[in-house]
């Protein structure tokens, strides 16, 4: 088990209390997580070296706020080695691609009412 | 918009925006959300927020060139804006964006209390600020409205001050004040250049009236070899048209003929029919007929039918005051026609009864210059061409009476008489045209009272008439009448606009900048 449940209990609490808007949230980094790995593989490929920073970036402080603490990681070592001028290569993307799925498969299982 | 307040939240992530927007709904705020700079921008643009939770890290436009924008703009120079950061290795950024002018930042992983402080703080920052400057603007009216009072020309209803003087604290007793002073000096100096209005009228309407009570004596004289009105008034108007015509020449006032257009055209025409076909051949053909004195008091008629026409159309205000006056004159008119007459008038009722229609035709003279002159061209360029068309009417008629004036007559005293009304008719007209155009018809028509008294004085001076005592008893009745009518209220001017309008500057050009 790799996520964070009081990273969770936070957010819910930070955003009212109700567990639906928890479900709302975690639908909406699901649906959106992958797009940023996509772009995030674009930006490598095509030598984007700000948009690659920007993808992880934006990663890091979505898979912080769902407790997808190792996605976090991996996220923040990219954009910080990005910040440093150097573009992540291939192997990196994959990593950060196998800890969304990974967090998103535990999210799915520990949430029932997200969207399968 | 929330009792909270209203807060706007600017981030590319989907999820961060549900986030802060329910974070913050959650606290009582309403939230909007939008995914872009440019977005913010425009919807900054449109709409009043009390603060903006802005990230920093976006695509395109990032929070750095956001708020640079807005401080740059008069408009949201002052609206609090908090940046989003991860506090661990974003500080160099949340430094730039606090120099920047950012109110405050909020880490990314933020604890409710935290949010909800920050966004207390601002929306109350904020208040005060638009209190403040709200203080400010009201300041600055009141300042303004001072200068222009010193300027003297305002309207104390048009101030811009009502706003401030609605306030309860001491800026509202300051504006309350001021206001009642402007007013009490807005009513002396309106009464002051009333009074100066009155009497220059006056000044032009006795000199109108002298001009034109020379006519009829003189018309008289004229006719006493044989009358003929209408030659008469061809022979005058002609005079009138190549002097009127000669001076607007002269200063290039005559407008060209393709430029007139139909109003200017029809009131020319009619006019000259009114004044050249109806009027003057009538006073003329009346002179000829009975005592020069008893045309010039019957004229006087003209005063009380422009009022009551003027009052029946409600072009001009109808006080009691303005009827009392014009009835006191027409008492006056009643008694001389009544007992003033000498004896043998009594056959002449009948020419009395046709004299009657001259002060109609003044009067819709003197309501047809109020109401319709055409007001750009010059005074003199208009009579002239009037003239020019009444020597054109005339002529036609002359022929088919054949009434020209026998150019034997012309040689000597006739000759003489004939040039002196040209020179007093065409001067009067001229006088009567300003006077209604600065005092309005009612008191332009008192120029008939002026025209009368002139027209006795002269038709005993001239012609060696005798007025009875009591006509002159009833006479003074009718300046008496002169003295209750005023000219009419002037429209102040409209006093500058005192509000500035809003500086919209470098929120629009960052927005028609992204657009594209």
């Amino acid at each position: 088990m790799t996520i964070d449940r009081q990273a969770l209990d936070k957010l819910q609490e930070i955003v009212g209390g109700d567990p639906a808007d928890l479900v709302e949230l975690i639908d909406s980094f699901l649906e959106e997580a992958p797009q940023l790995v996509e772009a995030l593989a674009a930006a490598q490929g095509s030598g984007d070296l700000q948009g690659a920073r920007r993808a992880a970036h934006s990663l890091k402080s979505n898979a912080r706020d769902m407790g997808a603490g190792e996605l976090a990681q991996l996220s923040a070592e990219l954009e910080a080695q990005c910040a440093a001028g150097v573009l992540p290569g291939a192997a990196d993307v994959e990593a950060v691609r196998r800890a969304l799925a990974e967090a998103a498969s535990e999210l799915r299982a520990a949430f029932p009412a997200v969207a399968q | 918009m929330s009792g909270a307040g209203t807060v706007l939240i600017v981030d590319d992530s989907a999820m961060v925006r549900t986030k802060l927007s329910k974070a913050v709904e959650a606290l009582g705020y309403a939230a909007e959300a939008v995914g872009s700079g440019a977005e913010a921008l425009k919807r900054l643009g449109g709409a009043a927020f009390d603060v903006v939770l802005l990230d920093i890290v976006m695509p395109e436009m990032d929070g750095f060139e956001v708020l640079k924008a807005l401080k740059a703009s008069t408009r949201t120079r002052d609206l609090p804006v908090i940046v989003i950061s991860a506090l661990d290795e974003e500080m160099s950024s949340v430094v730039k964006a606090i120099e920047l002018g950012a109110e405050d930042f909020l880490p990314k992983d933020f604890e409710v209390a935290l949010l909800r402080a920050r966004l207390s703080t601002s929306v109350e920052k904020k208040r005060l600020r638009d209190n403040e400057k709200e203080y400010l603007r009201e300041v600055t009216k009141l300042t303004r409205a001072a200068s222009t009072l010193e300027l003297g020309k305002f309207n104390p209803e048009k101030l811009g001050i009502n706003e401030v003087a609605a306030r309860g604290d001491g800026l509202g007793t300051l504006a309350k004040v001021f206001s009642t002073m402007a007013q009490s000096v807005y009513e002396r100096e309106r009464k002051l250049r009333q009074s100066i209005r009155t009497f220059r009228g006056a000044l032009i309407l006795i000199a109108c009236g002298v001009l034109w009570g020379l006519v009829v004596p003189l018309a008289k004289l004229a006719s006493e070899v044989e009358a003929h009105p209408v030659g008469l008034a061809i022979l005058i108007d002609t005079l009138g048209a190549v002097l009127c015509i000669g001076i607007s020449l002269k200063r290039g006032t005559l407008p060209k003929l393709s430029s007139l257009g139909r109003g200017d055209i029809s009131f020319i025409v009619l006019f000259a029919l009114l004044s050249a076909v109806l009027n003057q051949v009538l006073v003329y053909w009346m002179a000829s007929q009975l005592p020069a004195f008893i045309v010039s008091i019957v004229i006087v008629l003209e005063g009380f039918i422009v009022f009551l026409f003027a009052a029946l159309m409600r072009t001009e205000v109808a006080s009691l005051k303005r009827f009392a006056g014009l009835g006191l004159g027409l008492v006056g008119i009643i008694v001389i026609l009544l007992f003033g007459m000498p004896v043998n008038i009594a056959a002449n009722w009948l020419w009395v009864g046709l004299a009657l229609l001259i002060p109609v035709t003044y009067a819709a003279e003197d309501l047809f210059i109020a109401e319709r002159r055409p007001a750009r061209i010059d005074t003199i360029a208009l009579f002239g061409l009037v003239q020019v068309v009444s020597v054109a009417t005339l002529i036609p008629i002359a022929f088919v009476t054949n009434d020209f004036v026998p150019f034997e007559q012309l040689s000597g005293q006739t000759g003489i008489i004939v040039l002196l009304m040209a020179v007093a008719s065409n001067a009067a007209m001229l006088l009567f045209m300003w006077l209604i155009k600065t005092t309005g018809a009612v008191f332009g028509s008192q120029t008939a009272y002026a025209g009368t008294a002139a027209g006795i004085g002269w038709s005993m001076l001239l012609l060696g008439e005798a007025v009875p005592l009591l006509t002159w008893g009833a006479l003074a009745l009718v300046f008496l009448g002169l003295l209750l009518v005023e000219p009419k209220q002037e429209a102040e001017a409209e006093p500058p606009v005192l509000d500035e309008p809003e500086d919209e500057g470098p929120v629009a050009v960052a927005v028609q900048s992204a657009a594209e």
